[in-house]
């Protein structure tokens, strides 16, 4: 089909589209006005019943832990995916210039910016997830964050992190591990699988939420190798081409 | 203001669809289907927000202080996190793609099947 022939069968579905989801929109209540009784009872039950004052956390990691798990799977899927597929007849001859590699833009400075920045990044990344279940943050923000530290190792000048693929993936499936386990805790110390199976703690303290802030940890361990794998195989191409 | 945000969804849903129609290289196709997938974020905050309500998070306020839903946020943040590693998956295909083929334009590559 030529681009002009679907340029034309486009217009009319889209504007049908279009026109569709601003009829559905007049039927949705006005916006401003939101707030769903299960949102209602999320928000001013679960400081209370589970000492985090952070309550999106919470439905995260609590209510909806479950889904959660799925997510994680979804997130490990893609990463060994993109692994998979990236995993090249390269040979391993690109070690030995991975650890030269130096990023093709560079300015002055930038190796050493890059290189003073990892360790307040790890820092900020470990806040994030820690405090995840007090203030807006946790495991996913945290992870991605963490993992921006490698781009910034990489910035640095230092390719040897491309060789340290096998260790991530390990680290990738022990934080998924690690939710999956503290949800059959429980099963085994409580009644169902991702019951909140510790106490609830003091609100605003760094140990309260019960199994939450574990849970935060394991997918902030989880999604910063995941990222990191993601980021490494994707800069191993460039690699593979400039060794060409 | 009563509609406004469910009107933004729909448009970036409706321009991110013309974008990934009329693409001519994957990477843009990609960051099209982006653009469609953040329509959702729209939506599903807008159908969350409440005006003049404070975010759920009780650390400095009393937990009878009226909050936006918490719902809707936990969901985008579902949402964010499928989209960054689909855009991630679909990133490492187009690499493959343009090693296999040569060419990352959507029409190129079907015509080399033909």
């Amino acid at each position: 089909m030529s681009r002009r022939a679907r340029g034309l069968l486009f217009l009319p579905i889209a504007g049908a589209a279009l026109a569709g989801l601003i009829a559905a929109c007049t039927g949705l209540p006005d916006a401003g006005s939101g707030a769903s009784a299960y949102g209602h009872f999320a928000a001013s039950q679960m400081v209370d019943k589970r000492g985090t004052t952070d309550v999106v956390s919470a439905v995260t990691f609590d209510l909806r832990a479950f889904d959660t798990l799925g997510e994680e799977f979804i997130l490990f899927a893609a990463a060994a995916a993109c692994a998979l597929v990236l995993r090249v007849l390269a040979g391993r001859d690109v070690d030995a210039r991975r650890e030269q590699h130096a990023p093709a833009i560079a300015f002055a400075g930038m190796h050493a910016l890059a290189a003073w920045l990892v360790a307040p990044t790890i820092v900020l990344a470990a806040y994030i997830t820690s405090h995840g279940h007090i203030t807006p943050g946790g495991g996913f923000q945290g992870g991605v964050i963490a993992a921006t530290a490698s781009l910034l190792v990489f910035a640095a000048g230092h390719g040897a992190i491309a060789r340290s693929v096998a260790a991530l993936e390990v680290t990738e499936a022990l934080g998924a591990g690690a939710f999956a386990l503290l949800g059959v805790g429980g099963l085994v110390f409580a009644t169902a699988a991702f019951a909140n199976f510790l106490g609830p703690g003091t609100p605003g303290d760094l140990l309260s939420g019960g199994t939450i802030p574990l849970l935060n940890v394991a997918v902030g361990i989880e999604v910063a190798a995941a990222f990191t794998l993601i980021f490494v195989e994707l800069l191993e191409q460039a690699l593979v081409r400039d060794a060409g | 203001m009563s509609g406004l945000p469910y009107l933004v969804a729909a448009w970036l849903l409706v321009a991110g669809v013309y974008g990934m129609v009329t693409s001519r290289h994957l990477v843009h196709l990609i960051v099209c289907l982006t653009v469609a997938q953040s329509s959702t974020y729209v939506l599903l905050l807008a159908v969350g927000y409440r005006a003049g309500a404070a975010a759920p998070v009780f650390k400095s306020q009393p937990t009878s202080t009226p909050v936006v839903d918490p719902i809707v946020q936990t969901l985008t943040l579902t949402d964010v996190v499928v989209e960054a590693t689909v855009a991630a998956l679909l990133l490492a295909l187009t690499v493959q793609v343009k090693k296999r083929f040569g060419t990352v334009d959507p029409d190129k590559l079907a015509a080399m099947r033909d």
